[in-house]
């Protein structure tokens, strides 16, 4: 396809996503594009930090479900070089080109390459508050020129739709007051109940009061399990 | 507080726009090693700063904290004269409503914080002010997602290519009462960030009617 082409078509592609607000319909645009050059397999994420759960973090994905299986069970985000470089690094990069250590983050590459992620590229994409990665993979990639700076572009766009799809559905799920965050964050940081009491000038009976509600709608069991999931959320930033 | 300098009331803050140029060669050429704009005298300074350009300073205690500044894109500008290939797929957007952004930055100890949001905060607020309806910008790709999430809209002017080795993209940033909104809520800001301009935006030109009622 001449360069102007895939251009045209990737600025046409980003003015339809505007209007777009279902993970599929968003998926697909970047997926038909990325197709042509080789990737099969397709994931839009945050990185979780370790309070996280990877699955919470995830946008979208058409991904290997073997090694999506085997990644989250073994749990190897924690030494994922890929996700550890998106932290370092402000442009897309291939796999080939990350820096792996040795040990188990060399693991994590040789692994995906057993279950058929032979070549994979990757856009890391920081925001305010955490850094995310949409990742595309494959037998082989053939990702040049036009075709490389576009997907980058596209990636980018499709990123932020998911990510405010993402932001819309958790808004409607969770309402938690202004309160209960507050008592929330403050708990995250160590402080006891007595102690939140104190800062925001309530009674400790007060204070347990906005545990449980808070708890209740995030579907928490325990003060610990509101705090995370609260994190998840995105409802509170400690 | 986030205050807005050009040529007729430049006299009123002594060197500070001297200054910025000082602390944008600590930045733009030390730091962040964009080689060819030194010119090896410690002083940040282009064709671009000239009677025509808006300063934005963020001055906290007497202390320059950050900056950027608007230049007309009637003129020769950066992405007319510089970087014209970025726009190659929806052309250089030119107009006496659309101002060229630049030379974005906070120093050292006032990152990750207050300043960089009052400092996006008022680019929306002069905007909105003075009757622009976009501005265009020549950027590092991965500034995307900070835009998009203080609630910029930013329409591509062709796809990203590598400039000095980092991803680089020209965008139109709309100015909307919707984008001054979202970048407040996200800053935490509760009300405007610039300092009053001598009363000049405001009674001599009269305030921009936008549908959506914004009170700035």
């Amino acid at each position: 396809m001449p360069r102007e082409a895939v251009a045209a078509e990737v600025l046409r592609s980003i003015e339809d996503l505007e209007s777009t607000t279902d993970t599929d319909t968003i998926m697909n645009g970047v997926v038909q594009f990325a197709e042509r050059y080789g990737a099969t397999y397709f994931i839009f994420t945050r990185i979780p930090n370790k309070y996280q759960n990877f699955r919470d973090m995830i946008y979208a994905k058409r991904w290997s479900d073997p090694w999506y299986d085997f990644y989250t069970r073994h749990r190897l985000i924690d030494s994922d070089p890929v996700a550890e470089h998106c932290f370092k690094t402000n442009d897309p990069f291939f796999w080939s080109d990350c820096p792996i250590p040795r040990g188990r983050s060399r693991t994590v590459m040789t692994s995906a390459r057993d279950y058929g992620l032979k070549e994979g590229w990757s856009v890391p994409l920081h925001g305010f508050d955490g850094t995310g990665c949409a990742s595309f993979a494959g037998a082989s990639l053939s990702l040049t020129g036009e075709a490389r700076r576009g997907l980058h572009l596209l990636t980018m766009y499709a990123a932020e739709r998911l990510r405010v799809v993402d932001e819309t559905r958790k808004a409607q799920s969770v309402q938690l007051t202004d309160r209960e965050k507050d008592v929330l964050l403050l708990t995250a940081w160590g402080k006891t109940v007595l102690e939140v009491g104190e800062i925001l000038g309530l009674t400790p009976r007060t204070i347990g009061h906005h545990i449980r509600t808070a708890a209740e709608k995030l579907g928490a069991n325990t003060k610990a399990q509101a705090v995370v999931m609260a994190m998840q959320r995105r409802c509170i930033y400690p | 507080m986030i205050h807005v300098v050009d040529a007729i009331n430049r006299h009123k803050y002594g060197d500070m726009i001297e200054r910025s140029y000082r602390i944008r060669h600590e930045i733009f050429v030390d730091e962040r090693k964009w080689q060819n704009l030194d010119r090896g005298n410690g002083i940040e300074q282009d064709s671009y700063d000239t009677a025509d350009t808006v300063y934005f300073l963020a001055i906290e205690n007497g202390r320059i904290a950050g900056g950027h500044r608007l230049f007309p894109t009637t003129r020769s500008h950066m992405l007319s004269e510089v970087f014209p290939h970025l726009a190659a797929e929806r052309g250089i957007p030119q107009g006496p409503d659309i101002m060229e952004w630049s030379r974005f930055f906070v120093v050292k100890e006032f990152r990750g914080g207050r300043v960089n949001m009052e400092l996006m905060a008022a680019l929306q607020e002069y905007g909105l002010r003075n009757g622009l309806q976009a501005v265009s910008a020549v950027f590092e790709t991965w500034w995307l997602p900070r835009f998009h999430e203080a609630g910029f809209r930013v329409q591509p002017l062709g796809l990203p290519d590598e400039v000095d080795g980092a991803m680089t993209m020209a965008g139109l940033i709309e100015i909307a009462p919707q984008a001054l909104r979202k970048v407040r809520t996200v800053g935490g800001l509760t009300g405007p960030v610039l300092a009053p301009l001598d009363g000049r935006d405001r009674s001599t030109r009269e305030p921009v009617q936008h549908s959506e009622g914004l009170h700035l």
